[in-house]
């Protein structure tokens, strides 16, 4: 870059540049009008750092100062004011309490009206979650939503892990006092714990899966049906071998009604206790006529309300009616 | 502080917006700078040595640098000669290495500087810089006119590239029209509406450098050729490298 000197003066002189910039430089013996190519030009960052450093130490300084007055003050909300844990109440008031970290109850909600009432009642606001879940539940029972004996499902919706286990172990020791009983939930794993409650609550017979036997209710049933369903019950036998079921009294062969002992149309048949033994059980050839057999189930302890159950599945069945299956009026069915 | 101190800091504050009062601070405080230069040089320095010069514009740097927080002003100023002349030493040792072209030869006792040819024309070239030197004092008391000096110019010159582009839009503009320099000569005003509207940069740009933007326009006008041909990258609209 050339320079052309402008003006020189006792400590510096006045250069221009190609580009049209004036600058100071180092007055090296120059004389105007001279052309240089190598001055010493002042630097231009006196003013522009001292500038710098001062925006520079105001932004430090306010953002030291934000975050000095910001942490503690989110500390505190975030300890006091900040939903930590929510315990549901799932009676017919379903009051929900939601908890700070410290365990301390922000406030209450509830769906219901009744759950509305109990909240105007009891001043909990502050108190401790056992506290509070206490008189939530005395209120209850003073009022009459819940009364001895009766079951008190409580759902857990926890931070983590720990506070779960702390709120329940705590709650599983106070409420029962009440003379209620208390089944504990976490919220945050609804399906493990409803398999559970399902599982609980089901007759000892009735936890495994078992598929139901078709019901061929109509004609559209039957035919699929005949094709090899992928979970049909199976007899209990595990040979091959099709299944005699011996009947405790001997068979009876129902003879065909006379026209006039006919049932009416709109009435269902009444099917004979016990089914005819029949060669052609578990033949799956002939599927025209021969229906899957529902599974057998012998020298099993049925509870009383399935052996009804069954009976009742059994005189609905239209298939196994054999007096009416020549009948003309049987496709009504 | 005493009061000595305090005419000095007092020196200083009125040294840096006056030309005169910078030159003749720096003459009275010439054996200072010649002492901190001999500390520098472990000699007494020449008047026609470079360093001396590097010292007096590093003084006059303390000066427009100064400020009362930091400290005592010949403190100060000697620590801006102490890192100017170390600046200028580095620049210099990346040139050292090379033949001097003062070397003479053993056999036949001449120096380099002699056998090499001179392509220069020194003639023509003291006529080139004579003219220069008659167009910068044409060009610096038309100036006068306008109430500005080169210090002023140096001073209030773009430093960004950004700006420098916006001022040579507006320049070339105004270049291009000469019934705007006319007007301009004319009134001694800067037509600075008329050139942001033509050029079509930002006013207030162009304001913040309104002395800088006088003595280029009086370049673009007639008489100042080789001022003008200094600068034909600018004019022209391209950029030198």
């Amino acid at each position: 870059m050339k320079y052309i000197v402008m003006e020189c003066c006792k400590g510096y002189a006045v250069l221009m540049d190609e580009d049209g910039r004036y600058v100071f430089a180092a007055n090296l013996n120059y004389e105007v009008g001279q052309t240089v190519t190598n001055p010493v030009i002042m630097s231009q960052q006196h003013k522009n750092r001292s500038t710098f450093i001062k925006m520079t130490r105001t932004a430090i300084a306010a953002a030291a100062c934000i975050a000095v007055i910001a942490l503690p003050c989110y500390g505190y909300y975030a300890k006091n004011f900040k939903t930590c844990s929510t315990v549901t109440l799932a009676s017919d008031t379903s009051i929900s309490m939601n908890l700070n970290s410290s365990g301390k109850v922000i406030s209450l909600e509830s769906d219901t009206e009744y759950g509305e009432k109990i909240i105007e009642k009891v001043d909990i606001k502050g108190k401790d979650k056992v506290e509070a879940a206490n008189e939530i539940v005395q209120a209850e029972i003073s009022e009459g939503y819940i009364s001895a004996g009766d079951t008190v499902d409580v759902y857990i919706d926890g931070s983590n892990s720990k506070d779960y286990e702390n709120i329940k172990s705590k709650l599983e020791e106070e409420l029962p006092k009440h003379h209620i009983k208390v089944n504990i939930h976490d919220k945050k794993h609804p399906a493990v714990n409803d398999d559970k409650v399902k599982n609980e609550d089901k007759l000892p017979h009735e936890k495994t899966e078992t598929p139901a036997p078709p019901h061929p209710d109509t004609e559209a049933d039957i035919k699929p049906a005949a094709t090899k369903p992928v979970e049909a019950p199976k007899p209990p036998v595990k040979d091959n071998k099709p299944i005699h079921v011996v009947p405790s009294e001997p068979a009876e062969i129902p003879v065909p009604p006379a026209e006039g002992d006919l049932p009416p149309v709109h009435e269902k048949p009444i099917k004979p206790e016990h089914q005819p033994p029949s060669d052609n059980i578990g033949d799956k050839d002939n599927k025209q006529d021969d229906k899957p057999a529902p599974p057998v189930k012998e020298n099993v302890d049925i509870p009383h309300h399935e052996k009804a159950h069954q009976q009742k599945n059994t005189i609905i069945e239209p298939d196994i009616v054999v007096p009416l299956a020549e009948h003309p009026d049987t496709n009504i069915f | 502080m005493n009061s000595e101190a305090h005419e000095i800091i007092l020196r200083v504050c009125r040294a840096k917006d006056d030309k005169t009062e910078a030159d003749r601070l720096i003459s009275d405080y010439m054996p200072f700078i010649k002492a901190e230069t001999a500390k520098f040089l472990n000699r007494p320095p020449q008047q026609s040595d470079d360093e001396l010069s590097i010292a007096m514009f590093a003084f006059y740097e303390a000066i427009r640098s100064y400020s009362k927080l930091r400290g005592a002003f010949l403190k100060f100023a000697a620590l801006q000669i102490k890192n100017r002349l170390i600046d200028y030493y580095r620049k210099e040792k990346r040139n050292t290495g090379g033949i001097s072209l003062n070397i003479t030869d053993e056999d036949e006792k001449t120096e380099l500087i002699d056998t090499i040819s001179d392509s220069r024309d020194d003639f023509s070239e003291n006529e080139m810089r004579e003219a220069t030197k008659q167009e910068i004092a044409e060009l610096s008391a038309q100036m006068e006119d306008f109430g500005v000096s080169f210090t002023d110019i140096a001073e209030n010159s773009p430093k960004q590239r950004r700006t420098l582009e916006i001022c040579g839009k507006a320049v070339r503009y105004a270049r291009n029209n000469p019934q705007l320099l006319a007007d301009f000569l004319r009134t001694k005003r800067v037509p600075l509406a008329a050139l942001a509207e033509g050029a079509d940069v930002e006013r207030k740009t162009l304001e913040r450098h309104r002395r800088y933007l006088v003595a280029m326009l009086l370049i673009c006008t007639n008489g100042y050729e080789i001022m003008r041909g200094h600068i034909m990258q600018v004019l022209k609209g391209g950029e030198s490298r």
